[in-house]
């Protein structure tokens, strides 16, 4: 059997406490720290907040904490409700957006760590870039062979667009590609579960024309059985959708189309 | 969608093929003076090592609900007069703002710094075209000019911030006729609901 440790720079510590004055409601929020200026190994620092000064969202709190106590403190967000996908990091152990998360689920201390297995760039922000790669890999734009760009619109009946409902919906945030344990293993060949979304977007678009080119290239290039069913990104999903449907049909058109 | 977005996606194409005929790649189109190159760094280089007592974050929120208070959709020439008093304390206090963050790696410290000041600077000519516009017209709504006056204000409002952080107002006729002729000209009226 496989005997796995982790790497020593990997392994946290407990880094600095941040104490608050007159507190009504307290809640200690501790948050994965790593400066990549200094060489050593990432803390785990825990700032008290006070929840009757605080927004609901776990968001709020990261606000909070960089607007009021420890401004050096480092994490992507945008728009604040569910949208822009940029504040997807690891809350209590699940994936998901910062703006999505009530603080009031959490029972206890929060605990924020930035999203799993991708490499860190500094504190909460992750290097999104191979997972962009990944995507960029099926090519995710409409195709037709029409040649000259075409005055008329190309009309979608609504049965046609429905079809591409619960794959559009992605926000591209990669909480499920990163919850994926196929992904951790396989993430260099395997393209994991956001960008095969994606793709089901558009092999099941009906104005895309080049539907069976596409199976057949994601078949080929995509590793798309490296996905065994383990459910972690439906799980993960802040916008409720489904990616191993999606790649479970895939494998069925793949199968029945090519 | 929003609406600016929407046209994004519906000209975006059109536009870029007609920038790519009329733009050519080795034409210098403006002489960009030296020294603007060095007051960019001067203005990054200020920033970065600021030393103040005030964290970015309390500056924007001072700005945040200056405006909200004082620039909402409904307003009047006092609300405003006050708001442009304040705005100038927040833009005074930006100067005592620190930047803990010393890294050039991800400094989101030093980019909301750059942001707030970019702010502050729209929060001004914000504040005196609003107050120098005595009308009410869509968002704009003066409580004490309550109609709106195509008479004399059927013009874009032009604002300059100068480098002291003082605001100078004019206007410019708005084009009211389209470029062609197969386009109808839609005359402008009040809007009623």
């Amino acid at each position: 059997m496989t005997r796995i440790s982790l790497p020593k720079n990997s392994k946290f510590t407990n880094g600095n406490y941040y104490k608050g004055n007159n507190l009504k409601k307290l809640k200690k929020i501790n948050v994965y720290r790593w400066d990549p200026d200094k060489k050593i190994n990432p803390t785990v620092d825990t700032f008290e907040i006070d929840l009757d000064k605080c927004g609901q969202m776990v968001l709020d709190a990261l606000i909070l904490i960089k607007d009021q106590i420890d401004s050096t403190l480092t994490f992507r967000r945008s728009c604040g409700e569910g949208v822009c996908g940029s504040c997807a990091m690891n809350i209590e152990g699940q994936n998901t957006l910062a703006c999505q998360k009530n603080i009031k689920e959490i029972k206890g201390d929060i605990n924020i760590f930035p999203l799993t297995h991708l490499p860190v760039i500094k504190d909460l922000v992750v290097d999104l870039s191979h997972a962009f790669k990944q995507l960029e890999f099926i090519e995710p734009w409409l195709k037709t062979n029409l040649g000259e760009p075409t005055k008329n619109e190309q009309i979608q009946s609504l049965n046609e667009r429905s079809k591409i409902d619960g794959l559009w919906e992605c926000i591209l945030c990669f909480c499920c590609t990163t919850s994926c344990v196929s992904y951790w293993w396989n993430g260099e060949k395997y393209l994991g579960p956001a960008a095969l979304l994606q793709a089901s977007r558009w092999v099941n678009d009906s104005r895309d024309q080049e539907r069976k080119k596409r199976l057949k290239y994601i078949e080929e290039n995509s590793n798309i059985h490296n996905c065994h069913s383990i459910m972690n990104c439906v799980n993960s999903c802040p916008k409720g959708l489904n990616p191993a449907k999606a790649i479970a049909d895939l494998k069925k058109q793949i199968v029945t189309n090519i | 969608m929003p609406f600016t977005s929407f046209m994004r996606f519906l000209f975006g194409k059109a536009s870029s093929i007609t920038a790519k005929e009329k733009v050519d790649n080795y034409k210098i189109y403006a002489n960009v003076e030296k020294n603007y190159l060095d007051k960019i760094l001067e203005r990054f280089d200020i920033l970065r090592h600021k030393k103040g007592g005030l964290k970015v974050g309390q500056v924007r929120i001072d700005m945040q609900k200056t405006m909200q208070k004082h620039c909402g959709v409904f307003r009047t020439k006092e609300i405003l007069a006050e708001g442009i008093k304040k705005i100038q304390k927040v833009s005074e206090s930006f100067d005592e703002i620190s930047i803990s963050d010393k890294s050039m790696i991800f400094n989101t410290d030093l980019v909301e710094a750059l942001e707030l000041d970019n702010l502050i600077a729209q929060s001004k000519v914000t504040l005196t075209s609003a107050i120098n516009r005595n009308e009410s017209r869509g968002a704009h709504a003066r409580e004490d000019f309550p109609e709106r006056n195509d008479q004399d204000w059927l013009v874009h409002s032009l604002t300059w911030l100068n480098e002291d952080g003082n605001t100078e107002f004019d206007t410019r006729p708005v084009h009211l006729n389209t470029l062609t002729n197969n386009t109808q000209t839609i005359p402008p009226k009040k809007r009623v609901y």
